[in-house]
């Protein structure tokens, strides 16, 4: 300590030499406070606590989600017992109708919870374990019928068109379609307005203008999603029912186009909740444009628009791209206007005027009813979690390094 | 822009760019285009304000109209007068007079619940309130259905006494409703339908927000059908939210502002406050699925309250839910604290520590009372957007049909916008018009919240300027 010296050589007493007299030569080294210590471990644990709920999260969507890999669907074998089968028979019979079992195969005895394991095949007599991981063994009468099973694998997750866990169709497509096209017809909304209403608050709008226009941008952000919900079911949808099933230029023979749920009319009310997200992000972009580009601009003769076009637009596009892709992102995790709005149950589809379910909107619907731990719809939600996860994550990502660097270039 | 200088220093092949009558056509329509693209920009600014008032009308069209009723028994049939011209002695006449014996069992759910034991006497049941003393010793089971009328003259209102004979003897059934706009205009038309397709309907204008809505239970009914549940279950969330994320959060604002070494560990923790800020809401409701509700409450028995003695073992519970919006609105609690934090000017702090204080005292006593306006606003913001957040509550168990009202943090629940959500997915017509109420209160709920930040705020910064 250089400090140290200067203070002991002189004859005068200080402060510090009378409190620290005769207890620590170094004094003005750091004091061990054990109160103030354990204040900031404390203070360091709530920080840190961050870092462990998403490791939580992580965590939690990872192993529940890909146990779902590891779990049956169910189809019917049109197989039936010929002889009823007791807690204790290791000797199955069938009748032999329908599609052969194999050894090692898993099977389920009528929709009852408990699983066996196909052994021995001896033509229509098999020989079977009974109580298959740990469920329980129960009595099967005769003539009940018999489900194989048939496991999930990534692959048939990522190309399969078709959900319904189970009965052993593993698709994740119809969702993620079903997203994509919600949030992309939120996108074609929210992209044009938000950015023009960045445009007209950064350049255009009179102080006062922009004061009273602000506010009420931020209030659209402070809606409930589920009274955005209620919007999109009980006006959205009424209006675009009347727009095209009526018959008329877009409607000649008057068809039933468009039912009480449909993603169209989700899509736009999700439009309208991201606007101020994208106007926001858009219109901080807009206003860190150096204003000598501007003046340069003008200076040239430019009209306001030539500049907004040419100058600004240009020079601020990476600060708009970012607020697109997190607007996306904003759509793709909106749960309560799709589930809502959009209808209950996946379909393969990207035509807007159909009913289809999304990402979210399974997970909500699939976990409102009394959903049993650790069964296999249990798994398929975190597993389409996940996928959702990381949808959002790498937009989340892309948007802001696309943001940071655009600041680099003017602050 | 044709007062510009036509000619200037800078020689210019003349033929190259366009001069006199040219110039001024081509600029004419460049101004034209300008102009068009203001105006364009202009109408996208307004959208957003459209939409919301279209969205509070739609809420309004239809909170308020018109509706069908079907009566149990006739009104007019009850008395010659309008009911509520009568007197308190003429309602409890008719009510003895059309219920009869029930009129004991009637009471007894107005007054008393379903749980009260009626094999006790008056004296037991009434305790502080008002009842006839000569009828003190006699078991509730044995009164007469006269007693009971002048116990109840005794104990309620006329408006009270009304809305018994509305619910008991009336029996409302609303069988069609038609929104606010569409009944101012096209009276006669319902009026029509109304005769021709439910001859023993009566049209009557009526608001779904109303005080038995707000204060009343939750049914299966849509005429009957109340909030009080969601309202309870919304401010039991909404505290121990505040409760779990305010020292969670501002410490750990404290550390990032005060303690953190320029670290990549802090920078770590920085970025990931900001990641955490953009993950879907139902995310988290999936994390406490699998951490507060799986794994605490099934298998522990933490959050199910089955360790400290309570026999409803779902860890679906309220402080489950309470969790996980606490973890949901952390990272912009924690944001809004670093803001608050920054903004304390730091010869605060240097004067602070010149008269000796440690890290601690300093950031006690000095930093954290000059930023508590900043804080709180921030948390009663971030708590507002908890209050209207459904998806996650959902996820966690919030969507159950429940009969009985939270007592403690282990308790089923529900809030105002599930409820919301699921009134709006009933087939039935009717609860759309609750949903709307619902979402009248909710949104009540929100600017409430939203003006106590504000006044705190407001009080706050006139605190630390008089000291």
């Amino acid at each position: 300590m250089a400090l140290e010296q200067p203070l002991g050589q002189s004859g005068i007493t200080t402060a510090a030499d009378r409190l620290t007299k005769g207890k620590r030569k170094d004094a003005l080294h750091r004091h061990v406070r054990i109160r103030e210590d354990l204040i900031r471990y404390s203070l360091f644990a709530c920080g840190i606590l961050s870092i462990f709920t998403t490791l939580a999260i992580v965590y939690v969507l990872a192993s529940d989600g890909i146990q779902f890999f590891t779990r049956r669907g169910f189809l019917n074998t049109n197989q039936e017992l010929s002889v009823g089968l007791s807690a204790e028979d290791t000797i199955l019979r069938v009748n032999g109708t329908g599609s052969p079992l194999s050894v090692d195969m898993v099977i389920l005895i009528g929709r009852e919870e408990e699983a066996l394991i196909v052994r021995q095949i001896d033509d229509l007599t098999f020989e079977v374990v009974r109580g298959y991981e740990n469920t329980p063994v129960e009595t099967h009468p005769e003539g009940t019928t018999i489900f194989y099973g048939k496991q999930a694998t990534i692959g048939e997750f990522l190309t399969g068109t078709n959900w319904q866990p189970q009965i052993a169709e593993f698709g994740v497509l119809p969702l993620i379609t079903s997203t994509l096209t919600t949030s992309v017809i939120a996108l074609l909304i929210a992209g044009p307005i938000g950015l023009g209403a960045a445009i007209y608050l950064s350049e255009y709008a009179p102080s006062r203008l922009r004061t009273t226009l602000k506010p009420i941008l931020e209030l659209l952000a402070g809606i409930p999603t589920v009274v955005y919900g209620y919007f999109a079911l009980t006006f959205m949808t009424p209006i675009l029912q009347a727009i095209f099933n009526s018959p008329g230029l877009l409607n000649p023979n008057g068809d039933q186009r468009i039912g009480t749920y449909n993603m169209l009319s989700a899509g736009l009310v999700m439009g309208i909740m991201i606007i101020p997200t994208i106007a926001s992000i858009s219109e901080d972009s807009l206003s860190a444009v150096p204003s000598s580009l501007r003046e340069a601009s003008y200076g040239m003769g430019a009209t306001k628009r030539e500049t907004v076009f040419r100058v600004l637009l240009p020079a601020a596009l990476s600060g708009i791209i970012a607020a697109f892709i997190l607007g996306i992102s904003r759509a793709v995790g909106e749960t309560m206007i799709v589930l809502i709005a959009a209808g209950a149950g996946p379909r393969f589809t990207i035509n807007p005027f159909e009913a289809a379910e999304t990402m979210t909107g399974h997970i909500a619907r699939i976990s409102t009813g009394d959903l049993s731990f650790g069964s296999i719809d249990y798994n398929a939600i975190f597993a389409i979690g996940l996928t959702l996860f990381i949808m959002t994550f790498l937009l989340n990502i892309v948007s802001n390094i696309i943001r940071n660097r655009f600041r680099e270039v003017y602050e | 822009m044709s007062n510009l200088p036509q000619k200037n220093d800078i020689p210019l092949p003349s033929d190259a760019l366009p001069q006199g009558e040219e110039f001024q056509t081509l600029l004419a329509a460049r101004n034209r285009v300008a102009r068009r693209w203001r105006n364009l920009f202009f109408i996208a600014s307004v959208i957003g304000f459209v939409a919301l008032v279209l969205l509070f009308t739609n809420v309004i069209n239809q909170t308020f109209g018109l509706v069908a009723v079907e009566y149990n028994v006739k009104p007019e049939t009850l008395s010659s007068q309008p009911l509520d011209q009568l007197s308190e002695d003429e309602l409890l006449t008719i009510l003895a007079d059309k219920v009869g014996r029930r009129l004991r069992i009637v009471f007894r759910d107005a007054e008393l619940g379903r749980t009260a034991d009626i094999q006790q006497t008056v004296k037991v049941l009434f305790g502080s309130k008002p009842y006839p003393p000569e009828l003190g010793d006699v078991v509730y089971a044995q009164l007469t259905t006269q007693q009971v009328s002048q116990i109840m003259g005794l104990l309620y209102t006329k408006e009270q006494l009304l809305a018994i004979i509305e619910k008991d003897v009336l029996q409302p059934r609303y069988v069609e409703s038609w929104p606010l706009f569409y009944s101012l205009q096209n009276r006669p038309a319902i009026e029509a339908e109304i005769a021709q397709k439910q001859p023993n309907a009566t049209l009557q204008w009526r608001s779904w927000l109303n005080a038995t809505f707000v204060g009343g239970d939750l049914t299966s009914d849509a005429s009957t059908t109340g909030l009080r549940m969601a309202l309870t279950g919304s401010l039991w969330i909404i505290v121990l939210t505040i409760l779990i994320s305010l020292p969670l959060g501002v410490g750990a604002a404290v550390y990032l502002e005060e303690y953190a070494p320029h670290t990549p560990l802090s920078n770590l923790i920085e970025t990931n406050i900001r990641n955490l800020a953009g993950v879907p809401s139902i995310i988290y409701g999936m994390l406490g699925l699998a951490v507060f509700v799986r794994a605490l409450g099934d298998t522990l028995g933490l959050t199910s309250g089955r360790v400290f003695g309570s026999t409803d073992t779902s860890g679906r519970s309220i402080i489950s839910a309470s969790l996980t919006m606490a973890l949901l609105i952390l990272p912009v609690v924690i944001i809004n604290a670093q803001e608050a934090i920054r903004a304390v000017p730091s010869t605060l702090r240097e004067a602070s520590f010149g008269v000796g204080a440690t890290k601690w005292q300093t950031v006690w006593r000095v930093v954290l009372p000059s930023a508590t306006p900043g804080i709180l606003t921030g948390l009663i913001l971030s708590v507002s957007r908890a209050v209207g957040e459904t998806a996650p509550l959902i996820v966690v168990g919030g969507l159950t049909f429940i009969t009985v009202y939270p007592r403690n943090i282990f308790d089923k629940f529900t809030v105002i916008p599930i409820q919301v959500y699921s009134w709006t997915s009933e087939p039935t017509a009717q609860f759309k018009n609750v949903a709307a109420a619902a979402i009248i209160v909710l949104l009540v709920l929100l600017v409430s919240l939203n003006a106590t930040a504000i006044v705190i705020r407001n009080r706050f910064a006139r605190y630390l300027r008089g000291n």
